[in-house]
């Protein structure tokens, strides 16, 4: 009776996780099918990340040549040897896109991830601790108006203000973006809390005895999640524009010593254009290429996270003869109505209200 | 055909949603007499609303597709002309009010201009501006109400003899805008209307919005008024308020109403002739008293046997077994055959039992079973 | 003998405040309050089912989530078992919690679109176990400091014991064991609730108040987004479980037929006051209030009979927001004496129908009045409406 507790706890068994990979796996599968873009950006943003991580640990497998190592070809144009041709110093245009891919990718990501977390966390205490007259109301009306003071400059202004101050650098380069950017997670992560909390799940929650913690982080924090990570995969493209923006006015890093796509073209703009365009143009299409691949990524990711939609869209996987509990549930017992009519209610069906 | 408002024939429609398609509404055929009252009644899902839709073409029509039938209003095929003369059609011809009138207001205007906005239309449809077809001559308002084939067709009901007579010279005279709306919002007793006039529906309560959504609809005078769950957002007292008033409305202005519901209540309340349907078919169509008295449909009989009405305190309430088809992949036959206490092997075979009159009971009084005699022995 | 209720609701009060307007700032008004509860006393016997009828704005949703302690309320107070629930917080208050479990009116949005069947329903055991481990937990810190503190020779007190962590299999099999109950298949524990139509959540919703064994359940409008013949699925259900289980129901809602099947007792609510309470034969066959009376006679009938009539009560329901003395029901009371709008009606026992409490000046006067008398039958259509508008045409046959 007495001893010490079992521990076996709420741990998931491997196999629970193997299952619920590949269940999550095959989901992602059928939503990709049904959408063509949304597959391409998928494949694009996989084939990025792939270069990104080769660059990184392997570069000779994709370029025989290294980063800021000038070959002794000045000026070419595009050939076999050099894709994108090389600049005047003989430095390869097509590796230093290359190389610049993993920082420009990493920047990015860790300028969107920290904004995400740190703005959202804001957001999410702003939101649900928003009750006028309390301390927790305070304190969100102390974050909002902080909020509303970064958000009233422009952002790409004030970025480059920052950068500016701070000279140039990769931190400084970081730190610019990132102040300017946790607001709009802040504003995000608010709006959404504010919907969800007053669901009556949340409420039925607290009747149930939950801790408010455990409420934000399960309940609404979940339901939140969702349309904040559409808007981080959208997001990553705007850092990078962003990022390159700020290397292109001569902020930020500096190229070549260190390659970013922005620095790429504001060192070679006037020369590109009389010499070999494409060392204003590798760099741009690079830009272009990544943010259109997280973009349309980011669209149709929005449906691969709803469970509903991921029902309704992948409902070709159940097949036409198979049936899920659900509806043999409800065929077992004396009648209630089969779910599977779920596309006329959204369409209009008026019924009782249901 | 000149005695009905609406007369619907074998009208089916599909939706097409991803990869699969499904019939919302299959084969069904009624007719709206004209000043008369026709409800639908159905649970959720059984295709009343998107019918309710379909009729002004109001359906979303990519995702939505008329497969055939045809819904003839004054002569002319609804199905076959083409949706940018639907427009003109609406409003004078067919108007439609809503369950939840805070959506189907806009929220941006205020009572009057949504009001002004209805009754401009109609008077510019009386003087002969927004016609369907300019060929016709112009309409003549001593003339019956019920337009003969051919009859321009987006000219208001307007009742005949004297009264006609003073909607023409109201027409020449053009009465000062505000005092028409003000008029209708008095027509659906709404005391010192004066003082919403400058509200916006969110600061109307609900019976007040529904009021205004009734006096928009009624202030063109539609030759058919469809009404989609009018009161089912609203509380009971109010709900009888609304229902007393369009009763009245109904012998004022002479318009036919098709009434969807899911309430049997409100329907005995309403209508004169009611059809039900379930999953996509009407299975029973008949007078209401006819109906409610004697069943000739188990879905029909089981229905008024779960209605709240019925519940009886001894043993548990009555209830409907098994549940509404998917009707993606609907039951052959009879779609109700799963669940019928007297379903037989022929209610299994296609094709499903036509909606016709029952043995021994009145001609008007239609069901689509095999064996409609046998319902009035049931519990 | 009386048996002491389980619930018992003495005076409640529940206002919220509304924000100032900038120009009654300015003039100094005091700040308006919707009253949403007004000096409200009612109880709730073990084991029994409470009908609360009334329409929107009548602040039985209020009245019902104060209960629940969703609400904390500005005045009276609420006895659980004869103790106040107010007093506790913390810990003790979600222990407390195991008790009350409410039913919401929205099937759809009651149930978290992310979580299985199994994770809702096993919600309030999973947190009634944290609670409990962490109320142990304190006890067990406490007897530990106590004993360190003991006088030399007593013996050492035992530490309560630490049961083991619930584990998930076992939060599962209680789910699965409970499905049934409520009419759900065992093998559904991995859906999610998108999956359910209507009636399968609302038997979702239920089974997760029953999850840990309360002993009021407080449903709010639960038939109201639901078909007819679900309705009465529920309905059964509902009576079936508390045959089984002795649940006391706290059953909200504007539909009569379904307090008149499963209630005992039923209590009328207008305007955030109690009009009229008594058992369900009582009220429902005679009632006495005009309110009620009303009520009743605006349920629509599927009853052939009773079409083509004309209900009487007109006007709309006002506003909560600091409503004047008087009868709340006066402005539309077709009874209405000039007392009934100067001075509040008490809930009062009559001596011609006991047992039965109405709060109405005229109580005695009105008893007999029948509902049905509320409705006449409209006119003959060939009757002329008075003044017709102009430009929309007379009535009549021309």
């Amino acid at each position: 009776m007495s001893g010490p507790p079992e521990r076996t706890g709420m741990r998931r068994t491997v196999l629970d996780r193997v299952r619920t990979a590949v269940r999550g796996g095959r989901t992602l599968w059928n939503v990709l099918r049904a959408n063509p873009l949304t597959l391409a950006g998928f494949v694009m943003v996989v084939v990025i990340v792939l270069v990104a991580v080769l660059i990184s640990v392997g570069p000779h497998l994709l370029t025989p040549y290294g980063s800021n190592v000038p070959t002794t070809d000045y000026g070419q144009g595009p050939s076999w040897a050099h894709p994108f041709g090389t600049d005047a110093g003989g430095l390869d245009i097509y590796s230093e896109v290359l190389y610049a891919l993993p920082f420009d990718l990493a920047i990015a990501f860790a300028i969107s991830g920290v904004a995400l977390i740190a703005g959202g966390g804001l957001g999410l205490i702003a939101g649900f601790w928003d009750r006028p007259g309390s301390a927790g109301g305070w304190v969100s009306v102390v974050i909002l108006r902080v909020t509303d003071i970064f958000l009233s400059f422009p952002s790409l202004i004030l970025a480059l203000a920052i950068a500016v101050s701070l000279g140039r650098g990769v931190w400084q380069l970081i730190v610019a973006v990132l102040l300017t950017w946790w607001p709009y997670y802040v504003r995000l992560v608010r709006g959404e809390t504010l919907a969800v909390k007053h669901l009556p799940y949340v409420t039925a929650a607290r009747a149930a005895g939950v801790t408010e913690g455990r409420i934000v982080l399960r309940h609404v924090l979940r339901n939140v999640l969702e349309p904040v990570i559409v808007y981080f995969t959208l997001d990553i493209g705007t850092v990078l524009v962003t990022l390159s923006t700020i290397g292109y006015v001569g902020l930020g890093v500096n190229y070549p010593i260190t390659p970013e796509w922005g620095s790429m073209i504001a060192t070679y703009q006037t020369s590109g254009i009389l010499g070999n365009p494409w060392t204003v143009l590798g760099p741009g299409i690079a830009i272009f290429v990544t943010v259109l691949a997280f973009s349309l990524l980011g669209d149709g990711l929005r449906d691969v996270l709803d469970p509903r939609s991921r029902r309704v869209l992948a409902g070709s996987a159940t097949g036409p003869t198979s049936t899920s509990p659900a509806e043999r549930a409800e065929a077992a017992e004396d009648g209630t109505p089969a779910p599977g009519i779920a596309p006329v209610a959204a369409l209009g069906e008026g019924g009782s209200g249901a | 055909m000149t005695d009905t408002a609406v007369a619907i024939e074998g009208l089916s429609i599909d939706y097409v949603v991803g990869a699969g398609r499904f019939q919302a509404v299959s084969d069904v055929s009624l007719e709206v007499p004209m000043g008369h009252v026709v409800g639908i009644v159905g649970e959720t899902g059984c295709g009343k609303s998107t019918l309710a839709q379909a009729i002004p073409r109001l359906l979303p029509e990519p995702p939505a597709t008329i497969g055939s039938g045809r819904i003839v209003f004054r002569g002319i095929d609804l199905v076959k002309i083409p949706l940018w003369k639907m427009p003109a059609l609406r409003g004078t011809g067919i108007s439609m009010i809503f369950q939840e009138p805070l959506n189907s207001l806009n929220p941006a205007f205020r009572v009057y201009d949504q009001l002004a906005e209805a009754v401009q239309i109609r008077r510019q449809r009386e003087a002969g501006r927004r016609v369907v077809d300019r060929r016709e001559a112009p309409f003549d308002y001593s003339r019956r109400p019920a337009p003969a084939a051919g009859e321009v067709l987006s000219r208001p009901v307007v009742p005949t003899g004297a009264a006609a007579q003073a909607v023409r010279r109201a027409a020449e005279r053009r009465p000062e805008l505000r005092e028409e709306v003000l008029e209708y919002l008095r027509l659906v007793r709404i005391n010192d209307p004066e003082t919403i006039l400058d509200l916006f529906p969110h600061e109307l309560s609900g019976g007040m919005r529904q009021r205004v959504m009734i006096a928009m609809a009624l202030s063109e005078k539609p030759a058919l008024l469809i009404a989609d769950e009018p009161t089912s957002a609203l509380d009971v007292t109010i709900q009888a308020q609304v229902l007393t008033l369009m009763k009245e409305l109904i012998e004022e202005i002479h318009t036919s109403i098709l009434f969807i519901s899911h309430d049997l209540g409100v329907i005995a309340e309403t209508a004169d002739e009611l059809g039900v349907m379930y999953a996509g078919r009407l299975i029973e169509f008949g007078p209401v008293d006819e109906l409610f008295r004697s069943p000739r449909h188990p879905y029909t009989k089981a229905l008024l046997r779960a209605s709240p009405n019925s519940y009886k305190s001894d043993g548990p309430l009555a209830s409907i077994p098994g549940n509404v088809p998917n009707l993606s992949r609907p039951p052959p036959g009879c779609r109700f055959h799963p669940r019928c206490p007297i379903a037989r092997p022929v209610c299994r075979i296609d094709p499903a039992p036509p909606l016709l009159p029952t043995e021994g009971g009145p001609s008007a009084h239609r069901s689509a079973c095999h064996f409609a005699s046998e319902v009035a022995a049931l519990p | 003998m009386s048996l002491s209720p389980l619930v018992e609701i003495v005076d409640l009060e529940k206002q919220f405040p509304l924000a100032r307007t900038a120009s009654e700032f300015l003039h100094g008004r005091p700040r308006r309050a919707i009253h949403a509860v007004d000096k409200l006393s009612l109880s709730v016997q073990a084991g029994e089912t409470v009908g609360l009828i009334g329409e929107s704005g009548s602040g039985k949703t209020t009245l019902g989530w104060l209960v629940a302690r969703l609400h904390e309320p500005t005045g009276g107070k609420i006895l659980f078992e004869g103790q106040d629930a107010h007093a506790l917080a913390g810990a003790e208050l979600r222990h407390w919690r195991r008790n009350v479990q409410v039913v919401f009116q929205d099937p759809v949005g009651s149930l978290d679109p992310r979580l299985k069947v199994w994770q809702i329903v096993g919600e309030p055991i999973r947190a009634q176990d944290r609670t409990d481990r962490v109320i142990l937990r304190r006890e067990r810190r406490r007897t530990r400091r106590a004993n360190a503190r003991r006088a030399a020779g007593a013996p050492p007190a035992s530490l309560p014991p630490m049961p083991p962590r619930l584990t998930r299999r076992e939060v599962r099999s209680r789910v699965r064991a409970l499905l049934p109950s409520v009419g759900l298949p065992q093998d559904c524990l991995d859906q999610y609730a998108h999956e359910f139509s209507g009636g399968g959540r609302q038997r979702l919703a239920l089974a997760r108040a029953l999850s840990v064994n309360p002993k009021l359940v407080i449903l709010d409008e639960p038939t109201s987004a639901l078909d007819v013949a679900v309705q009465a699925q529920i309905l059964n259900r509902m009576v079936e479980l508390q045959r089984t289980t002795g649940v006391a129901y706290l059953l909200i809602t504007h539909n009569v037929a379904a307090v008149r099947y499963v209630a005992d007792r039923v209590a009328v609510m207008y305007l955030g006051q109690l009009v009229e309470v008594g058992t369900v034969r009582g009220v429902l066959e005679k009632p006495i209030h005009p309110y009620t009376k009303a009520l009743l006679a605006a349920v629509p009938v599927a009853d052939a009979r009773r079409r083509r009539t004309r209900f009487r009560i007109g006007g709309d329901v006002p506003s909560l927001i600091d409503p004047p003395p008087g009868c709340r029901f006066a402005p539309r009371c077709p009874f209405a004496i000039d007392r009934c709008r100067v001075e509040d009606p008490h809930l009062r026992e009559i001596p011609a129908a006991p047992g039965q409490l109405v709060a109405c000046h005229l109580a005695e006067q009105v008893r007999e009045v029948v509902p049905t008398s509320l409705l006449e039958n409209a006119p003959a259509p060939s009757a002329p409406a008075p003044a017709p508008p102009t430009g929309s045409g007379a009535p009549g046959r021309g």
